[in-house]
């Protein structure tokens, strides 16, 4: 790397917060995904000002910058691909103003999902969006990727509670996308912020919609002799115009893996367990979730169980929510699909993941929402066998069609990323992914603010395409001149 | 500006016959103005095509619905053609199971209601002109009603669409299913843009279940700040109304379904739609009651509350719909607008408002920060009312609330260019619309910032 | 240096095996004290895993980066409660340690901290005398009143005042025997079990009203409570710090003078010792002689707070009307899985109130000897700690841990709060007592 561009870095941050040094680079080569590249520095700016400065550098001397908030993407957004410059928002993790009588706070980027919520508990309110990863990822990185979690059911994605965004454009300015208030004048400029995986700007605060905290919740969990008859209670709930605040289904395999670490009560002889959340007022709780019960009982449930205190909640949705991580007990990696299918679709897309997974030898437990049809197969490999790793990650490109064929998605909420971009083309047609490059250009024209992301390659779909290491900048965004560094 | 002996050349590169006749064309005028050429394309593709052969030929294209919003200021100068997406109706795919409908933009809303109706679903959105306008154009004027406080805003319900741009191409973004961030989410854009980038030709939306069961409860106060107060103190609460409406006394007579109005003094009437179970329903009523006489108490002042079936809530709310995004035109009308606040200001706009005229009505959203203001004068339609609105938008500006017109007859209209709201970036929509359609075929000069 | 790989040595390193549960989802990285404060990735449970699986698998080499951030880590194991996976972070992070210490130059403190923990670990806590007589300063500074009041004059930030701070204050009516303690004192009423008391160094030698109150309180519940004779320091503090040879003579000596006494259980009412001596097995697994008695050993091993909560306490509490919060010490509630049984206790008293800390299962920043090699982190996380502590307002804040004892009392001190800081089994005797008076 120039030195003249760590030497604005460090005039920009100051120097005790800029890093070049490639042992510590080395821990900022990976996130929760399966891809890996170092970045040639590391940088951690203290307010937008900081980071329009990093950016200004960055794009001057054109080298390529990639926001990187808790790491805990799924999808390798916060990969420095093509090294350069690592921009973390670790120091940007401030709680700036709770508006109780509007229902907004306004927080920076690094701030931690769960905390928020902690925050404001004692109003009465809270921040819906709950990824699975949420006591250590950051709100930055939910906007970057449009995080879910398990209650979008009822309450929707990142981009239902975010009411603005103050953001570092790749030009180097401070703009406002949104603002505090529900609506803004013209182009929705905001929607399209929030889930562009950090390829449109980086965004330096937050405004966030807080929502009140329902006054009951009850949770209830359904054991299944089968994940057909468990699909087939989701759909009759929704048939019956229920809509559980969270619906969520559990393999059998996932169900032993998480009960060797939470031991939440689920039992592992079962062929799918179905926990749904209901919550609202008392008055309608019990007999909403009485309703599901009786649903699943229809369906062919072997045992219909309501937590019966919140500690019992507590431990089963600390089962669902470790389920990723708890696959560390069965194989040294795991490759997380993201898939979405209508939810209809649910028994006929899991019978062919079976199969997938049988034609590849690899063993997948299955954990989805299934009241949102997101599936979440979760292929298990070892990182360190490579034909295991091509294996993993063809299996995962043919769950992906599987779902499209159906009419479906390749990402519900972990995002493009590096994982997915060469699949963009199964979804998409070249005339969408053309409008979606004209959006880009339109904030990104140089392409520096993290290259290459989201767009497919010239790989196909499938084709082992694991990024372990840096790479040189792509054309068009590489200068003619040659690299910079 | 188009040649109209192009016109028979058009219909060989398209293979669509336009509507030419003066008087056919007529029928498609936007705020007064006449096209030279009507379009009505069946699909995405040959809007595409359409559009790609006018912008060669340099045209200004205004995308038409039910035209229900035709007196958006301010007016088109002129306009060579219209793109009539009233053919690209109809309903594609419904599941629901999967809570998805898939819809071409022409179908009239209340059409895709019935459908719903006729599962037990229903699409989450109370614009207005529910009986006439098209989905398409409720989606492009972003016409979110009340019921968006309990079920989302229209941005958050639609997931997926297919537009025709300018260049010729079709695209389609987002998905069918209800969630998915694959790619960059680029229907937000087309909600609220005005038809300005491209044709929305079909869109996929969420749909809900329709509720258990339904109730109003209508709470009149005498004072504004009570009113809003309890507003917000239900909003912050654990009971989830569906929807909040505020209305000064001219504007609640126009809900004739509540009993014509207020009396007695009670000048503010505040409707709560409560939607569940019959028992969540109770226990909403029982809540809301108390907060409400707390509010007012608070400001010492009085409140009468009455609880509303659920027949007659949903008949008010054809009439409350309307005053949301305002009353068609009518030649009494000067403006109608909508403010956007924070809701704790609600009470402050209002306000403001009202000292506009004796003829100024205020319907508001107070749970979500949203003032329809219509200003009404029988008598005197005067030359001086647009420098007196946008005296009041830019007082809104001041106090960091932003101002849209709405609609306004064509001699005041054309003196109401959108306000620019001081932080919106409006380098970023210009660069915006010169990607999406650079020769600026789609209704210029007439979106924020004069775009 | 000459003759050692730069990779792993020997048997006793990070396991491939363990390395491997790891699947990098960083759900760890907020329970982690010095990811919360710095903010980088290295010092985060996921950043050390990374580091050590690329030893392992020869990605890199020992160097002085993996040294640096091994020994940064509190070694509090919070991360290990969060793991979905379950990886052994403690065990990963002893064999760390000791593969760095077989690189001597690679010392991650100053020379002057490395000539002071050579002296301490190697030649002063193997030998109990030379310990008992280097501690006398510090006893006497703490038993003699007025003494400790001496150093209120020098200001708050002083080394030698926060040494002071941290010294044991004890309750005017428990004052400890001059006296060693009885090699067994017997069960009042009936026997229930007869139960071995660890006495370690440290609690020894500045703890020893702990100690006496553990015995009150055992014997009170029908335990015959031998101290038994040849028993030393546990071995936690070398363990922790990589220094495995000697921690492996400390635990031989241990089980021997245990081993003799046929016990139903070995109380500990130190953490960090427990912790330790519940993983004797694991220290001693390759020891032909001792694998087996190491691990019997260790499967006694109860701390005291644990082995109260699983008896049924006898009656006979005064009402005791003082408002108590706890502070979660790390190798208890993270090392050893315990955090209801120490609550349980203390709600057992009557009158107590008890209310809880704010993230009570964070650390303290005690860390063993974590205050005296990174000073200034210590410090910032004992403030946020402190903090919290305060918001309480209760009278005692109690624990189950000397280190954190110590650096609760110097923190408070700092604050001139008058908040007094107890071992759990303290306040358990004190309600006892007032009964009996």
């Amino acid at each position: 790397m120039q030195e003249a561009l760590i030497q604005r870095l460090r005039s920009a941050v100051g120097h005790e917060h800029v890093t070049a040094r490639p042992d510590d680079l080395r821990n900022y080569a990976y996130d929760g995904s399966i891809d890996r590249a170092a970045p040639e520095a590391v940088v951690f700016p203290a307010d937008a000002a900081q980071v329009a400065a990093v950016v200004r550098a960055c794009e001057e001397l054109r080298c390529p910058y990639v926001a990187r908030g808790a790491g805990t993407g799924l999808s390798g957004g916060a990969i420095a691909e093509f090294g350069g410059v690592l921009i973390s928002t670790a120091r940007m993790r401030r709680i700036l103003d709770i508006d109780a009588a509007n229902r907004t706070a306004l927080v920076e980027p690094g701030v931690v999902n769960a905390h928020i919520s902690a925050a404001v508990a004692t109003l009465g309110l809270r921040f819906v969006p709950d990824p699975s990863s949420q006591s250590a990822c950051t709100i930055g990185g939910n906007v970057a990727e449009n995080a879910g979690g398990l209650h979008c059911l009822a309450y929707g994605v990142t981009s239902n509670h975010v009411l603005g965004c103050e953001i570092v454009t790749p030009q180097g300015e401070i703009v406002w996308l949104g603002g505090r208030e529900n609506e803004t004048a013209g182009y929705d400029l905001l929607g399209v912020f929030i889930g562009s995986e950090g390829t449109l700007g980086i965004a330096t605060k937050i405004a966030v919609k807080l929502t009140p905290q329902p006054e009951t919740t009850r949770t209830l969990l359904a054991v299944f002799d089968s994940v057909d008859d468990a699909s087939k209670a989701v759909s009759d709930i929704i048939a019956a115009g229920i809509i559980p605040a969270a619906l969520e289904m559990m393999d059998r395999l996932s169900t032993q893996a998480i009960e060797a670490y939470v031991h939440a009560g689920f039992p592992t002889d079962a062929g799918a367990i179905l926990i749904a959340d209901v919550d609202g007022l008392q008055e309608s709780v019990g007999e909403t979730a009485a309703a599901i019960g009786d649903v699943c009982r229809r369906d062919g449930a072997r045992e219909v169980r309501l937590a019966k205190d919140e500690a019992e909640r507590e431990r089963i949705w600390r089962g669902r929510k470790s389920a990723f991580g708890a696959m560390g007990r069965f194989s040294p990696s795991y490759y997380v699909q993201d898939g979405v299918i209508p939810r209809t679709k649910l028994p006929e897309v899991l019978a062919e993941v079976e199969a997938i997974g049988r034609r590849y030898g690899l063993l997948i437990a299955n954990v989805f929402h299934a009241g949102d049809g997101n599936i979440h197969p979760l292929i298990a490999f070892d990182e360190k066998v490579p034909a295991q790793v091509d294996a993993a990650i063809a299996a995962g490109a043919d769950i992906l069609r599987a779902c499209v064929a159906r009419g479906g998605s390749i990402s519900g909420e972990h995002g493009i990323g590096i994982e997915k971009r060469d699949c963009m083309n199964v979804q998409y047609a070249p005339s969408d992914l053309a409008l979606m490059a004209k959006l880009k250009a339109v904030f990104n024209p140089g392409g520096l603010c993290n290259p290459a992301k989201m767009f497919p390659t010239s790989r196909r779909c499938g084709e082992s395409a694991r990024t372990l290491q840096r790479a040189d900048l792509p054309e068009g965004i590489a200068p003619a001149a040659g690299p910079a560094f | 500006m188009l040649n109209l002996p192009f016109a028979a050349d058009l219909r060989k590169h398209t293979g669509s016959r336009p509507r030419v006749r003066p008087d056919e064309c007529a029928r498609y005028s936007v705020g007064g103005c006449t096209p030279k050429l009507v379009f009505s394309p069946h699909n995405a593709r040959e809007a595409a095509r359409i559009v790609s052969a006018l912008r060669q030929e340099g045209a200004a294209v205004i995308i038409r619905g039910a035209g229900t919003a035709q007196w958006r200021p301010p007016p088109p100068v002129s306009i060579d053609a219209v793109l009539d997406m009233t053919r690209c109706d109809g309903i594609v795919e419904y599941a629901p199971a999967d809570l998805t409908v898939t819809v071409g933009a022409g179908t009239k809303f209340s059409d895709l209601q019935s459908a719903l109706r006729a599962q037990g679903q229903f699409f989450p959105c109370d614009p207005s002109h529910a009986a006439e306008g098209t989905i398409g154009g409720i989606l492009s004027g972003r016409r979110d009603g009340a019921l968006r406080q309990r079920f989302g805003a229209l941005r958050d319900n639609v997931l997926g669409m297919h537009v025709s741009l300018s260049d010729g191409s079709t695209a389609f973004s987002g998905a069918r299913v209800v969630k998915s961030v694959a790619g960059y989410d680029i229907p937000k854009l087309f909600v609220g843009a005005r038809g300005t980038l491209g044709a929305i030709a079909d869109v996929t939306l969420k749909v809900a279940p329709l509720p258990q069961a339904e109730a109003g409860l209508v709470a009149t106060f005498e004072r504004l700040e009570p009113a809003c107060q309890a507003a917000l103190d239900v909003a912050s609460s654990p009971l989830f109304p569906s929807a909040t409406t505020l209305h000064d006394a001219r504007s609640a007579h126009r809900v004739r379904s509540l009993g014509g109005g207020l009396h007695d003094g009670h000048a503010w009437m505040l409707v709560l739609r409560l939607g569940g179970t019959r028992g969540a329903i109770a226990r909403q009523a029982d809540g809301i009651t108390r907060i409400c006489k707390a509010a007012s108490a608070a400001a010492a002042s009085g409140v009468r509350i009455e609880m509303v079936a659920q027949a007659q809530v949903q008949h008010a709310w054809a009439d409350i719909a309307e005053l949301a995004c305002g009353a068609a035109y009518s030649p009494a009308t000067v403006a109608g607008m909508k403010v956007i606040s924070q809701p704790s200001h609600v009470a402050a706009v209002m306000a403001r408002a009202l000292s506009l005229g004796p003829d100024t009505e205020c319907t508001a959203h107070p749970a979500v920060g949203l003032t329809f203001v219509h200003v009404r004068a029988d008598a005197h339609v005067s030359t001086a009312a647009p420098s007196g609105l946008r005296a009041f938008a830019n007082a809104c500006e001041a106090h960091g609330w932003s101002v849209e017109f709405l609609f306004a007859p064509p001699q005041i209209g054309e003196h109401l260019l959108p306000a620019l709201p001081l932080r919106a970036p409006i380098a970023l929509m210009r660069k915006l619309k010169a990607a999406f359609d650079p020769s600026g075929t789609f209704d210029p000069g007439r979106f924020l910032g004069g775009i | 240096m000459p003759g050692v790989s730069p990779g792993y040595s020997g048997p006793e390193r990070p396991a491939l095996a363990d390395l491997d549960l790891c699947t990098r989802c960083g759900l760890c990285e907020q329970a982690c004290p010095t990811y919360r404060l710095l903010g980088f990735e290295p010092d985060s449970p996921r950043g050390r895993i990374f580091l050590m699986k690329q030893v392992a698998l020869g990605e890199a080499e020992i160097n002085q980066h993996l040294a640096d951030h091994l020994y940064r880590c509190l070694g509090c194991r919070a991360c290990e409660t969060v793991c979905p996976a379950g990886v052994p972070f403690g065990r990963l992070l002893e064999y760390g340690r000791f593969q760095v210490e077989q690189h001597r130059d690679l010392a991650p403190h100053s020379k002057g901290w490395m000539i002071f923990r050579q002296l301490a670990f190697r030649l002063v806590l193997p030998r109990r005398w030379l310990f008992r007589a280097l501690m006398w300063p510090s006893r006497a500074i703490a038993s003699v009143p007025g003494f400790a009041a001496a150093f209120d004059t020098l200001p708050r930030g002083n080394r030698l005042r926060r040494l002071v701070d941290m010294l044991p204050r004890r309750d005017k009516h428990v004052e400890p025997s001059a006296s060693a303690m009885p090699p067994v004192t017997p069960a009042i009423g009936r026997r229930r079990a007869v139960v071995g008391l660890l006495l370690g160094c440290v609690m020894d030698s500045l703890f020893r009203h702990t100690h006496e109150a553990t015995v009150r309180v055992l014997a009170r519940n029908g335990c015959d409570v031998r101290v038994p004779t040849g028993q030393w320091c546990c071995g936690a503090l070398n363990v922790h710090a990589g220094e495995r040879a000697i921690a492996k003579d400390l635990a031989r000596a241990n089980i021997d003078a245990f081993g003799r006494a046929p016990l139903d259980a070995i109380i500990v009412n130190s953490a960090g010792c427990g912790a330790v001596m519940k993983e004797y097995g694991e220290l001693l697994k390759d020891d032909s002689e001792y694998a087996q008695p190491a691990l019997a050993f260790a499967a006694r091993v109860k701390d005291v707070t644990e082995f109260l909560a699983e008896t049924s306490l006898v009656s006979g509490f005064a009402k005791l009307p003082i408002a108590v919060t706890y502070q979660d010490a790390c190798h208890l509630v993270h090392g050893q899985g315990i955090s209801h049984q120490p609550r349980a206790l203390l709600q057992a008293i009557p009158g107590l109130r008890y209310i809880e800390l704010r993230n009570a299962s964070q650390c303290c920043g005690a860390a063993g000897v974590y205050s005296l090699t990174h000073p200034h982190l210590a410090q910032a996380i004992l403030d946020e700690k402190i903090e919290a502590v305060l918001e309480t307002s209760a009278d005692v804040v109690a624990t189950a841990n000397p280190g954190c004892s110590m650096q609760l009392q110097a923190g408070l001190a700092q604050r001139g709060s008058r908040m007094r800081v107890r071992h759990v089994v303290e306040i358990l005797d004190e309600a006892y007592a007032a009964r009996s008076r």
